[in-house]
């Protein structure tokens, strides 16, 4: 008589299809039609700063990073189920370390409309210097404070796409802190973010529940998008506190705000011209903030950029660009990406420069190098922005 | 008519000018060609372009390429690429029209973002490869003016022989010479001359199978770059005519999920 045997690798993996059969199946779709794809990466990186922050900022950081998507479709590619865990870990910094869902979805599809419920990743805008008018993710400044990484947002979104444009509604329910954690969150200010004793102007806090408006339509050449938030500020104020860590430092204060933008695009040939508006309101403070420029494609592989960045803020803005204007150039090779950057702050003549160079090994791997360098006075930067100091990385992706 | 596709547009010709000076038997054989190639309506394909330097070292891209046919307005390709796996999910949209300059739009799926960009140079590498977007049509292609040469035999098969000139500015070439096989119509060879008449590259299709709707296309598409030695091979795969695509799948606000 045979004996009974343990479910094996395989009995496991036919238990998942099972299971993933039977959502199909009570959503409705025929799961004959369904499939799946997935991608993932892997990557380490280390940087290194050779300036000491104030406060206990390290000098050396390392990242073990992991991403992966994946997604299944069925009902005739009318539904979409997606999925994209995403890990980093810091052997150093236990705060740095996280384990999010950049999405977690489920997509109905029609000829017109579009339903998403879940968590995911919205990106707006056309600037190449900032991300003015993108508003619905919490930014994730754990790698970078001047193109930073995304929280997932968990929402409701609908969509529809008419010959007046598309018409987006979204309902967003659960507010997500930024993190102060590492060196690419560090503000100018020497003074310590007490990040566990945040506060809300709504009674409801993080239960707040947001919304925003986006109407966006392209004509020609011509893209154009306009959007209203009205919810939690995904930027916090910074209030005075005698008693952070032992000592004074700041409380970050998250505001209810309406936030109006515009971001449009012309496009012609090889010129791009860019602008990106926003106006918000609070009980606290009421500003402009904008970022424009152009575009132009020199050549398919080369292609420069010329950008001005204002924030009404002034010295009381949250980031370093508040009145800079930015070049930039990026070229592509066969196994090169390489891209050089530069902002040159108007009021206090300071200027941020960096470069980074990516280079394709074999088909599955990249290895990049990527360096910034501040040169200019911290004492002019804002208070509340986020350093930007000199530093080297060297980082290497696997791509599974 | 004037429909082409990216890529497609190697084999559709469109509608030439036949204004200046027309010559009734290239009239007759273009025209022919391009109602043949006409009438797919949509397909799916996966192709694998392979670079190769003069020192013989080799790169490999692959990607999936979905093509709709519009009738009375431009055509919609969109490239998907597969590999390398950097590139994994990254999408280009092309959207020809047929009297005003093409759009493309980039989707990046590590930003989940899409973006309009710049219409490619006409004369630039499509994808570090050998093939110019010029070549693969993401222009205007009926900006040529057409003259027949002779009928021959092209390694053993008969074969018109055609010549056309591009009419605007702005070509990389002179000159172009086709070859058609004369029963089924089929692109078998392009030799390009640049500015100054130079013979500078040499296109061969081979490898011609029948799909649905009776459509033919080659399996294979060589392009050599005659001084430098080096070559961009485009292998086909997988294709399918009339498989259910329709404008939701090629609209810019929607990428991505191909």
């Amino acid at each position: 008589m045979p004996l009974p045997r343990r479910p094996g690798k395989g009995a496991r993996r036919l238990y998942l299809t099972r299971k993933v059969t039977l959502v199909i199946t009570c959503w409705g779709g025929a799961p004959a039609s369904a499939s799946a794809q997935w991608s993932g990466s892997a990557a380490v990186g280390t940087r290194g700063y050779p300036d000491s922050a104030p406060g206990e900022a390290p000098r050396h950081e390392l990242s073990l990073t992991v991403e992966a998507k994946g997604s299944l479709t069925w009902d005739d590619r009318s539904q979409i189920l997606t999925i994209a865990p995403f890990i980093r870990i810091d052997p150093d910094n236990r705060l740095r370390t996280r384990l999010d869902f950049l999405d977690l979805v489920w997509e109905k599809i029609w000829n017109d409309w579009e339903v998403a419920i879940g968590m995911r990743q919205v990106s707006w805008g056309v600037a190449e210097s900032a991300a003015l008018v993108d508003v619905i993710n919490q930014r994730d400044f754990g790698e970078d404070a001047v193109a930073p990484g995304r929280l997932g947002q968990p929402l409701l979104n609908v969509k529809t796409f008419t010959s007046l444009g598309s018409f987006e509604g979204y309902v967003v329910p659960y507010f997500r802190e930024r993190r102060f954690a590492g060196r690419g969150a560090a503000l100018w200010s020497p003074l310590p973010v007490d990040e566990d004793g945040a506060e809300f102007e709504h009674d409801r806090g993080r239960e707040h529940i947001d919304w925003t408006l986006r109407w966006s339509h392209f004509v020609g050449g011509f893209d154009v998008s306009l959007a209203h938030f009205s919810g939690t500020n995904r930027d916090p104020r910074f209030e005075a506190s005698p008693q952070v860590g032992g000592g004074p430092g700041w409380i970050p204060r998250y505001d209810q705000i309406d936030q109006t933008s515009l971001d449009a695009q012309w496009t012609r040939d090889a010129l791009l011209l860019k602008v990106e508006l926003l106006r918000r309101a609070s009980d606290f403070e009421k500003f402009y903030a904008v970022v424009g420029g152009f575009e132009y494609a020199l050549a398919g592989y080369l292609s420069v950029f010329v950008e001005y960045l204002y924030d009404g803020r002034g010295e009381d803005a949250t980031t370093s660009t508040e009145n800079d204007v930015f070049v930039g150039a990026r070229l592509l090779t066969q196994d090169w990406t390489v891209s050089s950057r530069a902002f040159l702050d108007y009021r206090s003549g300071n200027v941020v420069a960096s470069a980074t160079a990516s280079r394709r090994i074999g088909d599955r791997a990249t290895l990049e190098v990527d360096g910034r360098l501040f040169i200019g006075d911290p004492s002019d930067e804002p208070v509340f922005a986020r350093r930007l100091d000199t530093y080297l990385s060297l980082n290497f992706t696997l791509f599974l | 008519m004037s429909k082409f596709t990216l890529l497609i547009a190697l084999l559709l010709i469109g509608a030439p000018a036949w204004g200046q000076a027309p010559d009734p038997r290239a009239e007759s054989v273009v025209d022919e060609a391009d109602r043949r190639l006409s009438g797919y309506g949509d397909f799916t394909a996966t192709m694998t372009m392979t670079l190769r330097q003069s020192d013989g070292s080799e790169r490999v891209r692959e990607m999936h390429i979905l093509g709709l046919e519009v009738p009375e307005d431009g055509d919609k390709t969109l490239v998907v690429f597969d590999l390398p796996r950097d590139l994994q999910g990254t999408s280009i949209l092309t959207v020809t029209h047929p009297d005003s300059p093409s759009d493309q739009w980039l989707y990046l799926p590590a930003l989940r973002r899409t973006r309009r960009i710049a219409t490619s140079n006409r004369s630039s590498s499509f994808m570090g490869s050998e093939f110019t977007f010029e070549d693969i049509g993401s222009q205007d292609l009926r900006q040529y003016r057409y003259r027949y040469l002779r009928e021959e035999t092209l390694d053993g098969t008969a074969s018109y022989v055609l010549e056309r000139f591009p009419i605007e500015e702005g070509s990389a070439y002179a000159r172009q010479v086709l070859w058609w096989d004369t029963g089924e119509y089929r692109l078998l060879r392009v030799d390009y001359y640049d500015r100054e008449d130079a013979h500078v590259k040499s296109l061969r299709l081979d490898g011609y199978q029948q799909y649905e709707g009776g459509q033919w296309r080659p399996d294979r598409m060589v392009m050599n770059e005659l001084t430098s030695g080096k070559s961009t091979t485009l292998e086909w795969s997988e294709y399918a005519f009339a498989t259910g695509l329709s404008d939701r799948d090629f609209d810019p606000r929607r990428l991505g999920r191909r």
